[in-house]
């Protein structure tokens, strides 16, 4: 055995640079394979838990239409009182669930962050008034993160008492991932959490991040709050006691009447409830609810699906690819060696030795091209932040075998049809 | 010690060549026979054959009244416990030393083994040397001690003196008659007279027949 270990390390060391050559292509093959299987065990994971959040159930948008000829009924004096009770009907609906969430931006001062921050970003308007800047916003009410499912990164969720505070002092913040390059948690920001308002002069206090990707259903589409401040909605139920304060409440009012209903039943039965309630609190024009997201949810789970067909697809080509180039080099390596291996015969070396070299040789190849692989991988997962599955190690250790087998085993009875004492008269 | 009997090797399927016919040896132990024979009559595949490095199409091997399988695998297993090679280029790999070529051919590098047979061989000063740092007579002692260092009885050498200069074709056959004087059979095929006359027996050979 001894013999044989050191005619591998022989046989290897022989062809150093070209077998290096070899090594590499099959570390960009192992890496790029493995790469796919993490992707691949990770959009798996991601797609179950976006279907489970949303594919299973329906979102429905909730609406008002008190614009225009409408906005009177803004201006009658119980209208505030049936917005209250609106919204109560509508947290406890036995008919859906409702999610007390809205768009609505808040400005930073001094805001240092790119324009991907900005309110209007998608549509290439941002807006910067002096040194305020008005930023992407999503107002939460405190079971928004129960009902969508928020993962916090860091820091907490809010606290239920501090949500039902009125917004006088410092206003909790949870910022979106994107954010952590920017500020910490504990940080305390100047700015605005609705202009033209006497709420308007606000600090900020940073309580926590979301962890990256996570998302949420608002005005019909999936949005990606990493780029997000999520506000606290506030549930102050005092009475108004000027004009003012009424309007600003009633607006407040209007935003949580404006969130999202979950709901398994269908968008008409949905809509048959809220007329009724509409109906019962003499609420006119009638809330409307739309739906547009589960479209959306296939389109994206069938983009999913498509992403992990291309990927296995390449893995295949790439292995059947590492097959066909190691069988190459095997095959090279044999010819050139041919009068090696006939002085190996003579010397007292048997047929299965021979393989054993082939063999060993190509373990080295696979060890070395493996090690290389997984420091790729590693390296390369950490820069796009995909998590690590062991089962993909085992996995392309598996495939690496195959290969191997594959390989030694066409070279070598390639190998068995040379009439090697020919090459014992060469020179 | 070797009989051979009725020994047939064909090549090819198609286009079927004979290049051994019925032939039968005896070749007793402790004897140096020579082959001769032109280029082409089937010296070198009687000698592969007798070292199992070539299968015989038909006929029957027996060595010390054993009847050899006619398998690669039976051959090598055999080759390895009973035969020790020369060939007219050496057979050395290039980028290793006189000592490691020389332990190629042993289980273990047995450093004592391999500075006794390179005493006995006197090529004990070259052991550290590349197959082309040495002249040709080294190289082929060097081949000669990995050949018998694991003490062979039979012993086959395919034109051992063919790349030499005629001192140093005398040394090497000095060294073989040495090996067969303690007991080694030989089997030298050339195409030198002189070389075939310092054997005990000599086997003429044509178009694959003995005559």
């Amino acid at each position: 055995m001894n013999k044989i270990k050191n005619e591998i390390l022989f046989f290897f060391s022989r062809k150093f640079l070209f077998s290096q050559l070899i090594v590499i292509q099959l570390v960009i093959c192992f890496t790029i394979c493995m790469f796919s299987i993490c992707f691949q065990e990770n959009s798996k994971a991601g797609t179950k838990k976006f279907n489970t959040k949303y594919n299973e159930k329906k979102y429905y948008q909730l609406t008002d239409h008190f614009i225009g000829e409408n906005e009177d009924f803004l201006k009658s004096d119980d209208a505030l009182q049936k917005l209250k009770l609106f919204y109560q009907r509508l947290k406890s609906s036995d008919c859906f669930t409702y999610a007390e969430i809205y768009e609505q931006s808040i400005s930073f001062k001094d805001f240092k962050g790119s324009d991907m921050f900005y309110d209007g970003y998608q549509y290439g308007k941002i807006r910067k008034d002096g040194d305020l800047s008005s930023l992407n916003a999503l107002w939460c009410g405190y079971d928004a993160a129960d009902i969508f499912d928020f993962d916090i990164e860091s820091g907490s969720w809010f606290d239920e008492k501090e949500i039902n505070k009125p917004y006088v002092s410092q206003i909790p913040v949870i910022l979106g991932n994107s954010y952590k390059e920017l500020y910490k948690t504990g940080d305390i920001i100047y700015g605005e959490a609705m202009t033209d308002c006497e709420y308007g002069n606000n600090t900020f206090k940073v309580i926590g991040f979301l962890k990256p990707g996570t998302t949420v259903v608002s005005r019909y589409q999936f949005v990606n709050l990493d780029h997000f401040i999520i506000m606290p909605m506030n549930n102050d139920l005092s009475i108004a006691e000027s004009e003012s304060e009424r309007a600003i409440i009633e607006y407040f009012y209007l935003m949580k009447t404006s969130g999202e209903i979950v709901s398994q039943n269908s968008a008409e039965y949905v809509q048959k409830h809220i007329n009724d309630i509409c109906q019962e609190l003499n609420i006119h024009p009638y809330y409307m609810v739309v739906n547009a997201e589960n479209q959306q949810v296939s389109f994206v789970y069938a983009d999913i699906q498509q992403c992990n067909s291309i990927l296995a697809v390449m893995s295949v080509i790439l292995i059947l690819f590492a097959c066909v180039i190691l069988t190459i080099f095997e095959i090279i390596s044999i010819k050139q060696n041919l009068k090696y291996f006939s002085i190996l015969l003579i010397s007292g070396f048997k047929y299965n030795d021979i393989l054993k070299i082939l063999f060993g040789q190509t373990i080295i190849f696979q060890l070395e091209a493996l090690f290389f692989s997984v420091c790729a991988l590693i390296i390369s997962c950490k820069f796009v932040d995909i998590h690590i599955y062991f089962r993909c190690f085992i996995i392309v250790i598996a495939v690496s075998f195959f290969v191997t087998v594959i390989s030694v085993f066409i070279s070598y009875i390639k190998f068995l049809k040379y009439d090697l004492t020919e090459y014992l008269r060469k020179r | 010690m070797i009989i051979l009997e009725n020994i047939v090797k064909t090549y090819g399927t198609k286009n079927k060549f004979e290049a051994l016919k019925n032939i039968n040896i005896n070749i007793k132990s402790g004897e140096m026979t020579a082959v001769m024979g032109r280029s082409g009559c089937g010296k070198s595949t009687l000698i592969n054959i007798l070292g199992g490095l070539t299968l015989y199409t038909s006929g029957k091997y027996l060595f010390e009244n054993n009847l050899l399988k006619n398998s690669n695998n039976f051959m090598c297993n055999f080759r390895r416990n009973n035969i020790g090679f020369i060939v007219q280029n050496y057979a050395l790999i290039n980028n290793r030393t006189a000592f490691e070529n020389i332990a190629v051919a042993l289980d273990h590098p047995d450093k004592k083994k391999i500075m006794n047979i390179a005493q006995e061989l006197g090529i004990s000063d070259i052991l550290d040397k590349f197959p082309s740092e040495m002249s040709g007579g080294e190289c082929q002692r060097t081949a000669i001690a990995r050949a018998v260092i694991n003490n062979p009885k039979l012993i086959l050498a395919d034109e051992p003196t063919g790349a030499l200069d005629t001192e140093n074709g005398i040394t090497v056959m000095e060294i073989i008659r040495s090996l067969v004087d303690k007991g080694t059979t030989a089997i030298i095929v050339t195409h030198d007279n002189q070389i075939a006359n310092k054997c005990d027996k000599i086997i003429h050979m044509k178009d694959g027949m003995i005559i």
